[in-house]
């Protein structure tokens, strides 16, 4: 178990890089850069030359690539290309927590309506209950989450007269209101992400349902609680942990819409802008970032399965 | 039978108790009641602001919002938060530097000499308490005594004459600015004279230098902080660089805050636009909002005090809402179609393209029937615009068949040119019409393409980019024809003017500035009719700037409008909006709507100091 942890981990920062040559030779490839940026607009005093030597951006691309990585393994992050140049690491620090928060909402939520949903749908299979639920989370996979959110911007306003967008307030200063400002994008990523574990987590429990182990449990005499619960449940959560772990990832790519919406200023809004503006430098360690994520949560999932299911060893 | 045992029908199938049932709904309650506690209304300008009185606030809100001193017995009221928004976060808050979303600093926070509104003609004095045009090319400003920064320094000549002379350094230094060289192209010298008088001696007259000295580029600053700085910019705003009516207090993601300067200096007999003891509003709230249906419900729940332009639709929409104030204002919109100068050479076909354009179906569809036509020279120009509707409406007439006749006699020439003139003459046989990515882009080229392929017979298509790659495919000049037939760009809402006519939007046609940039209209054409009509419009510009006589000067600007809409040369000039509406919060008063679009419209932040929040 433990070599193959520390196989993973080391294979983490090797796929990290070879993420981020991919990454960097696709923005190399767009057109414009970051200068464009900055002379957006502004064809008769510019002179773009000379600015794309100011942000380094006259250098071959391994030159610049190599100039990132090197200042990455010295821990310098850098700066922002696009003025007004500020640290790539300080924005960083600013926005994650905002977005972790909304992130960390959206899994916990997503997980206390998906699986009692999935978990009823099963159980009272082609019963109206398991026709109406399975009739929502169609609806949450099918509705993309900035309809659901321009919708739920409009309609507090059109029937509460209340708006959704607040300042932003810190969960420290005020815990009740910063909950009102996350609740809303978090639980348009969940609906969307509950709604898709929810199948999953249905069809693994009648799958499980049906089998050897579950039939001899009921004629054990087993009470049907204990049967769903200990049985059924647990077996069917292996797939349903695989789909948590790889929905992180479009949690985090659904943060870039939410906090567009909901004027939550995240890792989202800060990615959307940078990408926009060229910003090889924000760009690749937001991407590293995720990325990161994404990895060490895939390496926990993993490890996860080792405990709902004895079966499986590494 | 199974079915049976199940504990969860067991568990549907048992009777809900009374208690059970309350105790259900308190828990849900007061879950409730948490969350919606939490998702109270956050204003607080009501316990912050001094209140108004109800007779104020009625005989207010009945005024004029342009003249409240004329109309509201009780006046102003002082006090409150305008609230704003804007898209990203800025580029830096050098006003000498960039202008990107930072536009509430440059406005707010720094002063200026002087402030020019353009709907009146009127200059108003801000820094300067007066100037004196000694010659052509000299002139003398005379300082406000008493001015400091927000550190408390004094601002003295030194810091304004640095002030003054500094674009030009700066972009050496930077390789870009957001300041138009046109604005200092004719310095010599800035010199400050004596402690309260500065002098500007220029290589030639400039007839716009009151104008451009009016500008956000030419906020003074401190020109000792500015030196202590690293890259010598005022880019990380440092308290004390500027002696404006408010302090940057606050700058981060999630947008920027201002309060008011308590040391301001008072504007004793105040021009229009100032006030002897402003500004009225204590503190600016401008938040980064990205998307255009958020700021909306901001605005529409009054959470906002100015949205910005809004179409006639959305107009039709906010009316009746309460909290929100619709307005029409004077705008020029601009929406084109650029010529590529490399291929569009011979006049013929760019005078065919201009024919072949369906007006009144372009109107009715993009613009539902109410559209005015648009001139080389903004038609909201009006100190200097001196074509009118029907002059326009000569050049501007559909006329499908002779435009095809126009268009078989050059493609014919085209034809008998040769295989190396190929890329010169690719129109012919098919048109890329470039756009930005977005709804109202999109229609307008999406027209254009129907409308020229049926009428032309040649295919013109629709591409779309994001900005940054839209921009770049304009600015492309790594061969001498663009990868782009035709360049659409504006979309006729909104828009409007600094008054000087250099900028909106001749600069569009001059050599020096996009005309040669963006579209290859340029001296060094490979086409001999281009580079000689280049040298033309950019004699004729350089001609209308450095003349001081004002009906010399409109003569130059309308004869050379009618050169280049004789020759159709280098930009289609489509129909724009008869109407523009400002969506603000019907609590902001004399706010200068008439000036909006000229000068305010980059993030909605009024600079007049005699705004001021009804009911604050």
């Amino acid at each position: 178990m433990w070599n193959y942890i520390i196989r993973r981990l080391i294979a983490i920062p090797l796929m990290l890089l070879v993420l981020s040559l991919v990454l960097f030779l696709l923005i190399w490839t767009l057109p414009g850069d970051a200068a464009f940026t900055a002379a957006l607009s502004i064809a008769d005093t510019v002179n773009l030359e000379k600015l794309q030597e100011r942000f380094g951006l006259d250098r071959p691309w391994y030159v610049q690539y190599g100039d990132w990585l090197g200042g990455i393994f010295v821990g310098d992050f850098g700066d922002s290309l696009t003025p007004p140049h500020d640290s790539v690491m300080g924005s960083v620090k600013e926005r994650l927590p905002k977005t972790l928060e909304v992130g960390l909402l959206t899994i916990i939520l997503s997980a206390v309506i998906s699986v009692p949903v999935g978990v009823i749908s099963a159980v009272r299979r082609n019963k109206p209950e398991d026709y109406l639920l399975r009739a929502g989370t169609i609806l949450g996979i099918s509705v993309p989450n900035f309809w659901t959110g321009t919708l739920i911007i409009i309609y507090a306003f059109v029937w509460f007269n209340w708006n959704p967008i607040q300042d932003w307030v810190e969960f420290t200063e005020d815990p009740l209101k910063n909950l009102a400002i996350v609740i809303f994008p978090a639980a348009i990523l969940a609906y969307s992400g509950a709604a898709y574990t929810a199948r999953i987590m249905r069809s693994a429990m009648l799958e499980v349902l049906y089998s050897d182990h579950v039939r001899t449990a009921r004629a054990k005499g087993l009470r049907e609680r204990v049967v769903i619960f200990r049985h059924v449940f647990r077996s069917a959560l292996i797939p349903v942990l695989t789909v948590v772990g790889l929905q992180l990832g479009t949690i985090l790519g659904g943060a870039i819409v939410a906090e567009q919406i909901f004027a939550i200023p995240g890792m989202g809004l800060f990615a959307l802008e940078r990408i926009v503006a060229r910003d090889y430098t924000a760009v690749l360690m937001i991407t590293m970032i995720f990325a990161a994520m994404f990895m060490f949560v895939t390496l926990l999932v993993d490890i996860l399965y080792t405990y709902v299911d004895p079966r499986i060893r590494y | 039978m199974r079915d049976r045992d199940n504990y969860w029908l067991r568990l549907q199938g048992r009777k809900t108790s009374r208690r059970g049932f309350l105790a259900g709904t308190g828990v849900a309650a007061a879950g409730s009641a948490a969350i919606l506690a939490g998702c109270g209304d956050d204003d607080d300008d009501d316990d912050e602001a001094p209140a108004a009185t109800a007779a104020a606030t009625e005989a207010a809100t009945e005024a004029p919002t342009e003249a409240p001193t004329q109309a509201a017995p009780a006046g102003p009221t002082r006090g409150g938060t305008y609230r704003s928004w804007k898209r990203t976060e800025d580029m830096g808050m050098d006003p000498a530097v960039f202008h990107t979303d930072n536009q509430e600093v440059v406005y707010q926070v720094y002063n200026h000499l002087l402030d020019f509104q353009v709907s009146k003609g009127t200059f108003s004095m801000d820094g300067a308490v007066g100037y004196e045009q000694v010659d052509e090319s000299t002139l003398v400003w005379t300082m406000r005594e008493g001015m400091q920064f927000h550190n408390g320094d004094p601002v003295t000549s030194e810091d304004v004459a640095f002030t003054i002379e500094r674009p030009p350094g700066l972009l050496a230094s930077l390789g870009a600015t957001h300041v138009p060289a046109s604005t200092y192209d004719y310095f010599d010298s800035i010199d400050p004279v004596d402690a309260t008088h500065i002098q500007e001696n220029w290589v030639g007259p400039r007839a716009d230098a009151l104008i451009h000295r009016s500008r956000q580029y030419f906020g003074i600053i401190n020109k000792k902080l500015v030196l202590a700085q690293p890259d010598q910019t005022g880019q990380e705003h440092v308290r004390g660089m500027a002696a404006g009516p408010y302090i940057l207090s606050e700058r981060n993601a999630e947008g920027t805050h201002l309060v008011r300067n308590p040391d301001y200096y008072p504007h004793p007999n105040p021009d229009d636009g100032f006030v002897e003891d402003g500004p009225y509003i204590d503190e600016y709230d401008v938040r980064i909002v990205a998307d255009n249906v958020t700021a909306r419900s901001l605005l529409e729940s009054g959470d906002l005090d100015a949205y910005g332009t809004v179409d006639a639709l959305e107009a039709e929409g906010l009316e009746g809402n309460e909290n929100v104030a619709v307005e029409g204002a004077p705008a020029g919109g601009w929406a084109v179609l650029g010529f590529d100068g490399g291929k569009w050479r011979d006049q013929r076909a760019r005078e065919a393209l201009r024919k072949a354009f369906n007006y009144q179906a372009f109107i009715n569809s993009i613009h539902a029937g109410n559209a005015r036509l648009q001139a080389p020279l903004t038609i909201i120009n009006t100190r200097f615009q001196r074509l009118t509707q029907e002059d326009l409406a000569g050049y501007y007439n559909y006329d499908p068949e002779d435009a095809r006749a126009l268009w078989e006699a050059a493609k014919s020439d085209a034809a008998s040119r040769g295989p190396d003139q190929e890329k010169y003459d690719s129109i012919y046989e098919y048109v890329d019409i470039h756009t930005i990515q977005g709804p109202a882009y999109l229609a307008i080229s999406d027209f254009a393409a129907t409308n020229l392929t049926e009428v032309l017979g040649t295919t013109f298509e629709v591409s779309s980019a994001d900005i940054q790659t839209w921009v770049s495919a304009a600015n492309d000049n790594t061969d001498d024809v663009k990868p782009w037939g035709l360049l659409q760009s504006g979309t006729g809402v909104g828009g409007g003017t600094d008054g000087a006519p250099d900028a909106s939007y001749l600069s569009w046609f001059d050599p020096a500035q996009y005309g040669s940039v963006a579209f290859n209209f340029r001296h060094d054409s490979p086409h001999p009719e281009i580079a000689e009509g280049s040298a033309h419009v950019g004699e004729q510009m350089l001609a209308q700037t450095q003349e001081l006589d004002h009906e010399t000067r409109v003569q130059i600007i309308t004869d050379l409008q009618r050169w280049i809409l004789d020759r159709a040369w280098g930009i289609f000039t489509l129909p724009m909006a008869a109407e523009s509406y400002l969506a603000v919060s019907s609590r902001l008063r004399d706010y200068g709507k008439d000036d909006w679009f000229n000068a305010y419209s980059g993030n909605n932040t009024p600079r007049r100091e005699a705004a001021w929040l009804d009911q604050a």
